[in-house]
């Protein structure tokens, strides 16, 4: 499973990496033209064209909430239940809650290949399995001491991203704490909370964007 | 309108086809330059987004490039989208092939390291036993290099160490080491290890591309034309004299096939690309070597120190920052033998923030974690040479085609133990250095990346002056066919550790000379 952390540091991939993108500059935008008379024969409106026009829109976000439909019921209340243990909200910082990252997942985990949304799901039945076996009740009924039980043995470190864990529920958890992490801190609520206190955010500022510079042919 | 004639064809529009266009323009001979994709407008094409803005949050669209690990959602449509262009590798043997398709190629994104190789690259297999030794030596290209070096401004410190030749440099100009790297320049250097820095081309306008240092000046003299979105499917032959007689293309968005003549074909479409379309051509192979020898670099191994007293906000730049540089230190000595042959650089730069992947904490408990350790961090990672072996090789997978209808290609590369020992001797050695400094080790990996990833592909078409052994001659020249030229890096015959952009540019430009005084002879006719 490929994901990108921007959480992540530098240190992560060698700061020299290869692939680390020398940032070509736009060009100086040139001066504005000295005012001119105008033609002596100006064209209709209708041979003109329209003025370039660029309305205000907001992200769908603003006023809409994600539907989910991939994780069932139970599924999706142990990912809620895990994001508010694993990224909650500190300081002035947003949580995985008010970011919406669960709802962000179950869709991302629906385009997926198939053998990310096995994780997935095999992750969460289990931490629900693990739930009733132990405590008798499902994995989102559980509080903090509880849950702590279940999750901080499937925690190991990982000195390399891409390293993943054998064990499948260490595995599982390893990605959905990079995810939870990645989808809370770039997510609109975590920019407009570093904006708010005007400091620097891991990913709330932005950088450059390529845009579809061709239609892809075929793909 | 009467169809122009041209001199010379070049393929792809990058760091070698640039050098291709600007050396044979300079000359007064026309060229033709097919690129297999757009051009860019750095104003146009881009544009300043947050993540959250982005359909995805920042995540990859699922699926898209599965083999370009430095792609996010931010650059994803910057490099070939892998459903057009695709390309198949054994399920046990990934192999990351990056491609850009853009005009200008992968120069616009290169990461600027700027190395020359070394006679511990071009005659290694004096030194180590192994393969083939270049037909050429660093005295050979020393005057191109310079040449290069001049023009996309390389900065560096000269060291007058032969693993690490010096150049024609602008004096690098940087600040004085903090005192983590002084301690570990000094750890090292009491191996014996040698400690220096990065050199890296400045280029201009923050840009060390073929867009900007090489082909404004070709069209500037009248002499070059190109023409993007064309892909290359063929280079065409004449059935009387065997010499090539140009090339077939399609164009990318409307698939109208082309066919434009020349006097020469210059190949310059990247290693890979290049091997590949003589390989659908059936053409320059006698020797069978084509395809083979495939190399490229190690790029990973991931060791991460903490400085205790840099902790709980206490990085000072006098204490945190900067980089240490050890070019290649091992098996330069015959006396002195590894478990393995060839060498390594080992990077380490002060002053990072650890992952956050490294600690076995969530919550709270993580973010103080984090935060205690931020700025306290030295990591350490390499650049290692692949050994060159026959058995990793491309050729041409009839049953899958890109979406003109071209093969592909299928890729097989694996490392070997070699890989695996100089893999570990590295992260034990930047371990070592740490520990020797009393710092805490917070993490250590001897995993590298797939075979492909440092976008550093050389070989498959590698140059010798033995015809049944190599494709091309030490001109980048075809054995067999004495009007075709391969400028990119397929012509390498080891790949050294170091980034091949300076010697790629250096090849293209000393075989451009000799193909102007080849054309002016008669003899490529």
């Amino acid at each position: 499973m490929k994901r990108r952390n921007f959480v992540q540091s530098l240190l992560v991939i060698p700061a020299a990496s290869v692939a680390a993108e020398q940032a070509p500059q736009p060009a100086p935008q040139p001066a504005p033209p000295p005012a001119t008379p105008p033609p002596a024969h100006t064209p209709p409106l209708e041979r003109r064209g329209p003025k370039a026009i660029k309305l205000a829109t907001v992200e769908p976000d603003a006023g809409a909430e994600t539907v989910t439909a991939f994780f069932t019921p139970a599924q999706f209340s142990a990912l809620t239940r895990l994001a508010a243990v694993l990224v909650p909200p500190i300081k002035t910082n947003p949580g995985a809650l008010d970011a919406h990252a669960p709802e962000f997942i179950d869709f991302l985990i629906s385009c997926s290949a198939a053998p990310d949304q096995k994780l997935y799901r095999d992750g969460l039945d289990g931490l629900n399995a693990t739930a009733k076996k132990h405590f008798h009740k499902i994995f989102a009924d559980l509080d903090t001491k509880e849950a702590d039980s279940i999750i901080r043995p499937l925690l190991v470190p990982r000195p390399w991203d891409r390293e993943v864990p054998k064990d499948p529920m260490q595995h599982f958890m390893a990605q959905v704490h990079d995810d939870l992490r990645t989808a809370t801190t770039n997510s609109a609520e975590w920019a407009a909370a570093g904006a708010l206190t005007g400091r620097a955010r891991f990913n709330g500022g932005r950088r450059f964007y390529w845009k579809p510079i061709d239609p892809r042919v075929g793909a | 309108m009467a169809i122009k004639q041209y001199d010379v064809i070049i393929v792809g529009s990058g760091h070698s086809g640039g050098m291709a266009a600007n050396i044979l323009t300079g000359k007064g001979i026309s060229c033709l330059m097919l690129n297999a994709g757009p051009q860019v407008d750095l104003d146009q094409d881009r544009t300043l987004k947050a993540a959250h803005e982005l359909p995805y949050r920042g995540f990859d669209e699922p699926g898209r490039l599965p083999h370009v690990f430095q792609a996010d959602e931010f650059n994803a449509n910057q490099w070939v989208d892998e459903k057009e262009v695709p390309y198949t590798h054994p399920p046990d043997a990934v192999y990351n092939w990056v491609r850009v398709r853009l005009l200008g190629g992968r120069s616009l994104f290169w990461a600027r390291q700027s190395f020359r190789l070394s006679d511990y690259e071009f005659k290694a297999a004096d030194i180590d036993g192994s393969g083939e030794n270049w037909p050429i030596s660093l005295e050979d290209l020393a005057p191109f290099y310079s040449r290069v070096e001049e023009i996309f401004r390389v900065t560096g410190r000269k060291e007058g160490w032969p693993q690490f030749p010096d150049g024609n440099f602008i004096e690098l100009n940087a600040p004085e080491d903090s005192a983590s790297i002084k301690q570990v320049t000094a750890a090292a250097t009491k191996r014996g290890i040698q400690v220096s820095k990065w050199r890296t081309a400045l280029g201009k306008d923050g840009l060390a591309s073929s867009i900007n240092l090489l082909l404004p000046d070709a069209l500037a003299t009248g002499k070059l034309d190109i023409v993007q979105n064309a892909v290359v499917r063929e280079v065409t032959v004449d059935k009387n004299t065997g010499l090539a007689s140009g090339v077939h293309f399609v164009d990318r968005h409307s698939k109208r096939e082309m066919h434009v003549e020349a006097k020469v074909v210059v190949l310059a479409a990247g290693c890979l690309e290049s091997t590949r379309l003589l390989l659908n051509s059936k053409l320059a192979n006698s020797s069978g070597v084509m395809g083979h020898y495939l190399v490229d670099q190690m790029y990973g191994v991931n060791v991460v120190a903490s400085v205790p007293e840099a902790r709980d906000h206490k990085a000072t730049s006098g204490l945190m920052g900067g980089s240490a540089f050890m070019p290649r230190f091992r098996n330069l000595s015959k006396d002195k033998k590894s478990n393995f042959i060839k060498g390594y650089c080992l990077h380490i730069d002060s002053g990072g923030t650890p992952s956050p992947n490294y600690f076995p904490l969530y919550g709270e408990e993580l973010q103080e974690k984090v935060d205690s350790y931020t700025g306290s961090c030295l990591s350490a990672g390499i650049f290692g040479e692949r050994v060159a072996r026959y058995e990793n090789h491309v050729r041409i997978n009839k049953d899958v085609v890109d979406a003109w209808g071209i093969p592909v290609l299928h890729i097989e590369a694996r490392d070997s133990d070699n890989e695996a020992n100089m893999r570990k001797d590295a992260a034990n050695t930047a371990e070592e250095l740490f520990h020797e400094c009393g710092w805490e080790i917070i993490a250590k990996t001897d995993e590298v990346n797939p075979p492909g990833y440092s976008i550093h592909e050389v070989g498959t078409c590698r140059m010798g002056n033995d015809p049944k052994k190599s494709v091309l001659n030490k001109w980048c020249q075809s054995h067999d066919v004495k009007n075709l030229f391969v400028v990119d890096g397929a012509s390498f015959v080891t790949a050294g550790w170091q980034n091949p952009t300076m010697t790629i540019l250096a090849l293209s430009m000393r075989a451009s000379e000799h193909l102007v005084e080849e054309m002016s002879a008669g003899n490529l006719a």
